[in-house]
């Protein structure tokens, strides 16, 4: 069968003239890390922090594993771009520019249908948020980052930094010294959040780096469901995405933070998440990645007590000119803890998949279980796929499990599906739907529906 | 409805099917019968476009057209139908969204609402003695043989082909589900005037549907063609010495 190597048929591809009011010329410094915290009005101890992490962002090398990241020039981005003096919580009050981008992708209306509260990013300022009235009474928090470190100054300093500090790696510290926007979820004890919240990502700008900061904490016996999505233009010059996630599952609580990354093909994408869960509490990653053209990704979680459980569930689609390198991390320090890693990944028109994964038990973390599954299914003779899963394990009272499989779709599938009438393409998305399903099967609905919407526009068969 | 000229049908270099002709007219049900190994489910997944098999000489003419270089998808557009011996397993896919892509090929201007999907296919569904569960089930997951079958017969009866080919539909099922599906298939016959080319190697799906005509392919041939006092010489005589 001959293959195909068309371009990804990407739809949010579009940008808007430039309307930002500030914006920091290309580079980064000091100088432009203070000014940053000075635009922002923050406090004195958030502008030692930035420039704390800035010089380890200097000092660290880049790592030396993984992708190959020495095309992506840092002198080469604007690392703060603020797009409206007008913050709002009415979609018509927003610059015309950033009111039709967000109407283009969808967003006021399914935050009609489907969500609690909806944060939409525009570069690197937050200009939209909202949160339904019930839950606000309830004391449930949904804010933008930079809106919270002034409203909620004593919640934000007791977590932020805690689960990922700058030191934790080169692009953490970038993300310390220069963070701007993002979420700030806060579930009070015992209140469950029934419906999602949604923050949208969106890149207008060229050359440009975004870096969110998100922080998610769920008190004992909370429950929420966090959704984010993202897009950006194609333009020929890279941008930088690298947002740095903390979450604290308490004792007995419940987070699911879903991701469906859909860059532009010209962004790299090489974000930090980690969350630290109590006793019983309960985190689960879905992680998508469709878009970018190279992804370094591991959500992660620390099970720091008796029963705590980690759930990564992800996805990829690496297509023409995409390096999909993701996977998830699991440390067990506690007794009776659980992890499950589960990756689908998908690899057409010369796009290659990479799934890393690693999962560490701690001496005495006794009866502890983990279970990773990588499953990779190549669509094409020019595409590839690799897997590295890694167990580091000091505890012999333990059930560790591993399955792996790489393959190509079948033959007797495609010929079984066309049987009844279905084209090849069609036979082939069928059958990656069907790959995708015990992931899809966990998102909510109407986002499982736009996901198969998107794969079946990726996906051109053989 | 179907006419087999002079067909020779090879895969990898090894002729199968050597030199075969008989020709199915509309309406009429035709049984192939023969020994394991005779290229009997060849013939019928060279008949629907399999890429392992190649058609050396002679043609294959679905209603006087020569099918040889339309494709599996457009074969199955034209109203053939093949009911697999062993269906291939998908995880995740669901019967019932599988059936619905199928009749959306199939009937393209039809307006296809998984309710109304739904709705008539549970009446099927309830013919072959199936629970309702079965739609949300991943096509062919884990299916017994008994499944299998039924789940190629759910799709037949839905599908609604002109030309079905059935293989081996009635192994693997108790007497009570053979009895099930053969009555919902001779339904068919009779409500949308289906023709049937069924390969069988046992005389007991003819108590249910009786066959017009019966070829016995022995070794890539036919070697005797016949009405269906034939069978009754197979039960007596074999295929060595018929």
């Amino acid at each position: 069968m001959a293959t195909k190597t068309s371009e990804r048929d990407y739809r949010y591809g579009f940008s808007m003239p430039d309307t930002s009011v500030y914006r920091s010329p290309k580079g980064l410094s000091k100088k432009i890390v203070e000014r940053i915290s000075y635009l922002k009005g923050e406090p004195d101890w958030m502008r030692r922090f930035r420039l704390r992490s800035y010089d380890i962002f200097r000092a660290k090398k880049m790592p030396s594993w993984g992708v190959n990241l020495s095309n992506l020039n840092f002198d080469d981005i604007h690392y703060f771009v603020k797009p409206t003096d007008k913050k709002s919580n009415n979609w018509s009050t927003l610059p015309r520019q950033i009111k039709n981008t967000f109407d283009k992708l969808g967003i006021p209306e399914a935050e009609k249908n489907i969500f609690a509260g909806v944060g939409a990013q525009y570069d690197s300022e937050v200009v939209y948020h909202s949160l339904k009235q019930n839950l606000e009474k309830k004391g449930v928090i949904f804010l933008d980052t930079d809106a919270a470190l002034k409203q909620y100054p004593e919640i934000f300093q007791e977590y932020f930094g805690k689960a990922i500090p700058p030191g934790d790696n080169k692009f953490a510290a970038l993300n310390s010294a220069v963070w701007s926007g993002g979420s700030f979820v806060y579930v009070p004890s015992g209140i469950s959040v029934e419906i999602p919240l949604q923050a949208y990502f969106r890149i207008n700008s060229k050359a440009m780096g975004q870096f969110e900061r998100t922080l998610i904490i769920a008190e004992p016996g909370s429950n929420v469901h966090y959704l984010e999505a993202c897009s950006a233009p194609l333009y020929s010059q890279n941008s930088l995405h690298s947002a740095v996630v903390e979450i604290f599952v308490k004792k007995h609580a419940k987070v699911q933070y879903t991701t469906i990354q859909n860059w532009s093909d010209n962004v790299y994408n090489l974000v930090t998440k980690r969350a630290f869960v109590r006793e019983e509490g309960s985190m689960r990653w879905i992680d998508g990645n469709i878009g970018s053209k190279v992804t370094m990704k591991y959500p992660s979680g620390v099970l720091q007590e008796k029963g705590a459980k980690l759930e990564v569930l992800s996805f990829a689609l690496a297509s023409r000119n995409q390096i999909q390198d993701a996977g998830g991390k699991a440390i067990h320090l506690a007794p009776y803890t659980s992890s499950n890693i589960v990756s689908k990944s998908i690899s057409q028109g010369g796009g290659k998949s990479i799934f890393r994964a690693l999962t560490r038990i701690a001496k005495n973390a006794k009866k502890s279980k983990t279970h990773m599954r990588c499953d990779a299914l190549i669509l094409d003779n020019e595409s590839k796929a690799d897997t590295f899963p890694n167990f580091q394990i000091d505890e012999n009272d333990v059930v560790a499990t591993h399955e792996a499989t790489v393959g190509k779709i079948g033959q007797e599938q495609l010929f079984y599906l066309m049987s009844r009438g279905l084209t090849e393409e069609n036979a082939t998305r069928m059958i990656v739907s069907g790959f995708l399903e015990p992931i899809t099967r966990e998102i909510p609905l109407e986002y499982a529906l736009e996901l198969n919407r998107l794969m079946n526009m990726e996906i051109k068969g053989f | 409805m179907l006419k087999i000229k002079n067909l020779t049908v090879a895969s990898e270099g090894k002729t199968i099917i050597q030199d075969i002709n008989f020709r199915l007219r509309p309406g009429e049900t035709h049984f192939l019968m023969g020994p394991n190994g005779a290229g009997k489910s060849t013939l019928g997944l060279a008949i629907m476009g399999h890429p392992n098999f190649k058609i050396k000489q002679g043609q294959v003419l679905f209603r006087k057209k020569n099918i040889a270089k339309h494709t599996t998808d457009q074969r199955a557009k034209m109203g053939i139908f093949l009911a697999f011996q062993q269906p291939t397993e998908f995880e995740g896919v669901k019967l019932l969204d599988f059936i619905k892509a199928g009749l959306g090929a199939l009937w393209p201007r039809r307006e296809l609402h998984t309710a109304s999907v739904r709705k008539n296919i549970a009446s099927t569904l309830q013919s072959l003695d199936m629970g309702q569960d079965f739609f949300d089930r991943s096509l062919n997951w884990g299916f017994s043989g008994g499944e299998k079958r039924k789940s190629e017969a759910l799709q037949l009866l839905t599908l609604k082909p002109k030309l079905a080919i059935l293989d081996e539909i009635d192994s693997g099922l108790d007497v009570d589900s053979l009895k099930a599906v053969a009555k919902a298939i001779v339904r068919l016959k009779k409500n949308s005037r289906t023709s049937f080319l069924v390969i069988t190697h046992h005389s007991r799906i003819a108590r249910f549907l009786k066959p017009d005509f019966v070829h016995i392919m022995v070794d890539g041939r036919i070697v005797k063609s016949g009405d269906k006092k034939l069978i009754k010489r197979i039960e007596q005589y074999g295929y060595k010495n018929i």
